[in-house]
């Protein structure tokens, strides 16, 4: 469970300090452009090292660790509905704007307990809404193709 | 100040912005009545369909929307046991058992009435003290704005419910995705990798959805099951009638409730959940025995939502003389400011009195109105309760889509909606503040564009401005206010003992 919150730490900082060697080093950026990021950087990795130093410490102490234990709980399981947000993505890139979006909010809306008929209808309603409500209406030029094709 | 009064009035009775007042109080209702989603979600939501109005218009439609959301929630806390926003938490401890009285009739008309009160003793207040602060905000120089910003970043990572470091590193981390992008003095271009897309920085709109809708939609999946089953009683009109009269009969607890509201918004980064619980507490306190708090008391409804609808008052003081927000949806409010072309900071009041009054208007009006609205549609809002989330998130998801793709017709936008969802909801579980990360990614521009007028202007000597001090000390008397409070009492007891 520590582990997670370090790998995020280190994800982080690592992409905080690279962006800000790459822009001194490989860019030459002035003093005016590159010391506020790297200020910034350098306090956000000491504040990030303390962190990861206390988390190691007093993962094993009472109080903490069912704190911990409790992010990890509920970061376990929100997973599932995570990775089915984050569907959304693919299916836009694969099926377009239209289609994409139906038929995410409808395989959503079916896993989350919802009947075939109540799922159908979700996927048409979101159909509905990007068809007509948004690009109709609204204007909005919204792409129909898939991403893959256009 | 009496231009400034007319021209707020003028702003507020635009057919325009009262239009779009009529429109926002109901989703912002919808969005309190709706367990599971907050203010935030219907900031969050909004934000994009401000895009290209004037400012007024824009902010007017946020902040009604915002400021009603506690109004719906109050529903869904007494009819529901469950809080519809974090602000209705204390309302549960005696909604839950009126409710099983069969008296949440009357409970419901209480709520809806000390909401509209306390949201008006707030808007009181942030009229009588916007005109002490404006003299104040006008001694303001750029080692003040710098130090203010900074500061106040500061403050509101460590003051929040969450973890202080945690609160920092987030603060840091929205401060250094600020950075990306032209830079503001010299106009070079930073860390855009030669992506196009990173030239004119990261995105307000898809950072704002992604750390706040995201993970609420998200959190719907989670709860999908746990809500099933739960049903709803209607409330008789005559309950509600008796109910909205409580708050009158007992005006002295609606008025000091309403004023600790306010003062907790003043306070910023405290947090819109404290306010009710202190106003519960106080009123426990000075409550009799036979009141029955905790046990289905009238009394323990008025207090908590007299507070939680008067702090946004108060919230939106700090928020639009000083630019640091008192609360988390005030926080995303300012975003709107930045989307609006509006610079939030000390600037703002001088240059805006007109918009402050004017929402200040805003403010009382939408409170009247979600009043109105919920006392005509109670039998109707009872209904939404039964949406289930089943079909919330999914739905909210295509929304937020959409919303995201509507703002700049950019597929980077989308792409980024998820990827900034990803970080809110690792930022959710571990307790890391979303609303630290969004002030410090508001405020960082202006930090550095001040910081460097200060050294061009002053050297490093501007750090030991007078002003600069009297905010640094302002801020740290602030900070160990709750300690020093403990100690005080510690000190009190032991003398008594």
């Amino acid at each position: 469970m520590k582990l997670t919150e370090i790998v995020f730490l280190l994800l982080i900082c690592a992409t905080a300090a690279g962006l800000c060697l790459h822009g001194w080093l490989v860019e030459g950026y002035g003093p005016i452009v590159i010391v506020p990021p790297a200020l910034i950087a350098l306090v956000l990795i000491v504040l990030a090292a303390v962190r990861v130093l206390r988390t190691l410490k007093i993962a094993s102490e009472g109080a903490e660790r069912a704190l911990q234990e409790e992010y990890w709980q509920e970061l376990r399981g929100s997973v599932p509905a995570l990775l089915w947000c984050m569907s959304a993505a693919p299916l836009l890139l694969l099926l377009g704007y239209p289609m994409g979006l139906a038929v995410f909010a409808g395989l959503y809306a079916r896993v989350l307990g919802s009947g075939w008929t109540g799922s159908l209808l979700t996927g048409g309603l979101a159909f509905a809404v990007v068809w007509f409500a948004a690009r109709g209406l609204l204007g909005v030029p919204i792409p129909l193709l898939p991403g893959w094709l256009a | 100040m009496l231009e400034a009064l007319a021209g707020g009035i003028a702003l507020f009775t635009d057919p325009t912005v009262l239009l779009l007042i009529a429109l926002a109080v109901p989703v912002g209702l919808v969005m309190g009545v709706l367990p599971g989603l907050s203010g935030l979600s219907a900031l969050a939501l909004l934000l994009p369909f401000v895009y290209g109005m004037q400012p007024m218009p824009g902010l007017a439609f946020l902040l009604a929307a915002h400021a009603v959301v506690c109004t719906g929630g109050s529903l869904t806390a007494i009819v529901l046991g469950i809080p519809g926003a974090p602000a209705n938490a204390a309302t549960v401890i005696d909604g839950a058992p009126l409710r099983a009285q069969g008296r949440h009739g009357e409970a419901i008309g209480a709520a809806l009435a000390a909401s509209g009160l306390g949201g008006i003793v707030g808007v009181v207040a942030l009229v009588a003290l916007l005109p002490l602060l404006l003299p104040i905000v006008k001694l303001f120089g750029a080692p003040e704005t710098f130090t203010l910003a900074l500061l106040g970043v500061i403050c509101i990572a460590i003051i929040g419910r969450e973890d202080p470091l945690r609160g920092l590193i987030a603060a840091a981390l929205g401060m250094f995705l600020a950075t990306f992008g032209w830079q503001r003095i010299t106009g070079e271009p930073r860390f855009w990798l030669d992506v196009d897309y990173l030239l004119d920085g990261m995105r307000l709109v898809p950072m704002v959805l992604g750390l706040f809708a995201v993970p609420e939609v998200i959190g719907l999946g989670v709860e999908a099951a746990r809500r099933a089953g739960n049903g709803h009683q209607a409330a008789s009109q005559a309950a509600l009638r008796l109910g909205l009269k409580a708050p009158f009969r007992r005006f002295g607890l609606s008025l000091r409730s309403s004023l600790i509201g306010v003062l907790v918004g003043i306070v910023p980064g405290v947090g819109g959940e404290t306010a009710p619980f202190l106003a519960y507490a106080s009123a426990k306190k000075r409550a009799a025995a036979s009141e029955g708090f905790g046990k289905g008391a009238i009394a323990g409804i008025v207090a908590p939502e007299c507070s939680n609808n008067a702090k946004e008052g108060g919230a939106l003081l700090t928020t639009l003389a000083l630019g640091l927000p008192g609360s988390a949806g005030m926080a995303v409010l300012l975003g709107g400011f930045l989307v609006l072309g509006l610079e939030p900071g000390p600037d703002f009041l001088d240059a805006h009195m007109d918009i402050a009054i004017g929402l200040a208007i805003t403010l009382a009006f939408a409170n009247l109105l979600a009043v109105m609205v919920m006392i005509a549609c109670a039998p109707l809002m009872l209904r939404v309760l039964a949406v289930p989330p089943h079909f919330l998130a999914p739905a909210i998801m295509v929304l937020v889509v959409i919303g995201t793709y509507a703002v700049a017709n950019q597929p980077y936008d989308v792409l980024a909606v998820f990827l900034f969802g990803l970080l809110g909801w690792f930022m959710r579980a571990y307790g890391y503040s979303r609303p630290a990360l969004l002030l410090g990614f508001i405020l960082a521009p202006l930090i550095e564009t001040y910081l460097h007028i200060s050294l061009r202007s002053h050297g490093a000597a501007f750090l030991v401005q007078p002003g600069v001090l009297a905010i640094a000390a302002f801020l740290l008397v602030g900070l160990s206010w709750s300690r020093f409070w403990a100690l005080l009492r510690g000190w009190r007891s032991g003398g008594d003992a």
